[in-house]
């Protein structure tokens, strides 16, 4: 599984990719910058983005759409700290809302989610 | 104009009548002893009604204007549609007692009767005069109100606004992964925001510019924990006399400048103390700065407070001016 990581803030940005180590992920990218970051997604495919909302220069909404316009099936996890843009995330293209301070839980969770998600998908192909 | 379409409450209404109607009555007394041929009780009765049915078609007259008649006019009408309808209740009033004391025969109306277009005219003018009077009586009283009103929600708007929440999860955020690479810095980090917090949740709503910096140093340790040490604070204190400000004003307008100047680089923060108090940054110009929630209800504050103003300087670097009244 294929993770990138993007939040200005880099100790938000370690946690996610510590949690995410410790339930055994390791293809983890870090990006810290949002126009870094959509360039890393033009030459790369990832399974999962997890995407902060408030950014300068590109805010985790629009990266979301384009991230969704270059690649459909990526799931995106939005996590901020701002509760109010749950609705827009989700109308982006967001599998799950984690709001900060993030937790081991709310990671795992959302990684369930994706799982979930996949496994419903591989069932409904399988049954057409 | 505002004013005009003030609302009487019921309240308002029955003193009006109580005061109206004791109005007639004294004013009746007093033609009763002016002349032997008043001097009779149906002088201090029609009086009286006459004053009732005045207050009552003023009431009426006024409901109808404030419900259907002005919300359908354009605002330059709305005075000359308040004149005619006062001059109206009063003369109209006047008409009605007339009439019915004209149809019961009493003495008054023989006497008064060849004067009684002129003294229909007067009576409504006066009601004209009076109304006038009420108005600026109740618009003062509306005014009032309305100022304690807007006191009380910026003080509410103000409790809400002096924390931010999203900082403080942000900052918790942060300090919990500290926790695994620098146990030393995240016990600072913690201890600062207690201290921000105990400043917080202080009852004062004003405070001395000294505790307030101290309050700004505290916040940016606090929020270079998120942004790597990359805001940078340059604090010039040439006031030797204290000002007393409203809690978090300067602070808000270091957040201001984080959450809208911040680059992913250094940022520059420079809050000067003279006369006024200007804060500046070297990061993003917003252009057509409007003044949202926070920087709105800071000036709220400041003016409330009588502290004074905040003023947006449109050059670069972004500028603001805290305009302080006592210098």
């Amino acid at each position: 599984m294929k993770i990138l990581i993007v939040d200005d803030e880099k100790l938000a940005s370690s946690r996610v990719a510590r949690i995410l180590n410790e339930l055994g992920i390791t293809d983890i990218t870090i990006s810290n910058d949002s126009l870094e970051a959509s360039e890393y997604i033009v030459k790369n495919k990832y399974d999962i983005i997890f995407l902060d909302i408030q950014m300068p220069n590109m805010t985790g909404l629009e990266l979301a759409n384009k991230i969704l316009e270059l690649e459909p099936k990526t799931f995106i996890i939005f996590q901020t700290a701002y509760d109010q843009y749950a609705i827009e995330a989700f109308q982006s293209g967001g599998i799950d809302y984690i709001l900060k301070p993030t937790t081991n839980e709310n990671i795992n969770n959302a990684l369930q989610k994706v799982k979930k998600f996949l496994k419903q998908h591989q069932m409904r192909f399988q049954k057409r | 104009m505002e004013a005009v379409e003030l609302k009487v409450s019921n309240k308002d209404w029955l003193y009006i009548s109580i005061i109206g109607t004791l109005f007639g009555f004294f004013i009746s007394l007093f033609f009763y002893f002016l002349n032997d041929m008043f001097q009779n009780a149906s002088t201090v009765i029609f009086g009286t009604f006459s004053a009732f049915s005045i207050t009552l078609f003023s009431s009426l007259f006024i409901s109808i204007s404030n419900n259907h008649i002005l919300p359908n006019l354009d605002k330059k009408f709305w005075y000359i549609i308040s004149f005619v309808f006062s001059f109206l209740s009063g003369a109209l009033g006047f008409l009605f007692s007339y009439s019915i004391f004209y149809i019961i025969e009493t003495p008054i109306t023989n006497i008064i009767e060849p004067y009684s277009l002129y003294l229909t005219f007067t009576v409504g003018a006066l009601t004209f005069l009076i109304g006038l009077i009420l108005h600026q009586f109740i618009s003062m009283k509306y005014k009032n109100e309305s100022i304690k009103n807007e006191i009380l929600n910026s003080k509410l708007k103000a409790l809400e606004n002096e924390l931010n929440p999203h900082f403080l999860f942000n900052a918790l955020n942060s300090m919990s992964e500290l926790v695994y690479i620098d146990q030393k810095k995240a016990e600072k980090s913690i201890l600062d925001l207690s201290k921000f917090l105990r400043n917080a949740i202080k009852t004062d709503s004003l405070i001395d510019i000294a505790e307030e910096l101290d309050m700004v140093r505290t916040y940016v340790d606090i929020e270079n924990i998120r942004f790597d040490t990359k805001i940078k604070l340059h604090i010039e204190n040439k006031n030797h006399v204290n000002i007393l400000l409203p809690k978090f004003s300067i602070q808000l307008l270091v957040e201001n400048a984080i959450k809208h100047g911040f680059e992913n680089k250094i940022l520059n923060i420079y809050i000067t103390v003279d006369k006024d108090i200007c804060v500046s940054n070297d990061g993003k110009v917003t252009k057509d700065l409007k003044f949202g929630t926070g920087l709105s209800n800071l000036n709220n504050r400041l003016r409330l407070l009588n502290v004074g103003n905040l003023l947006y300087e449109d050059k670069q670097p972004m500028q603001f001016r805290i305009e302080v009244n006592n210098k």
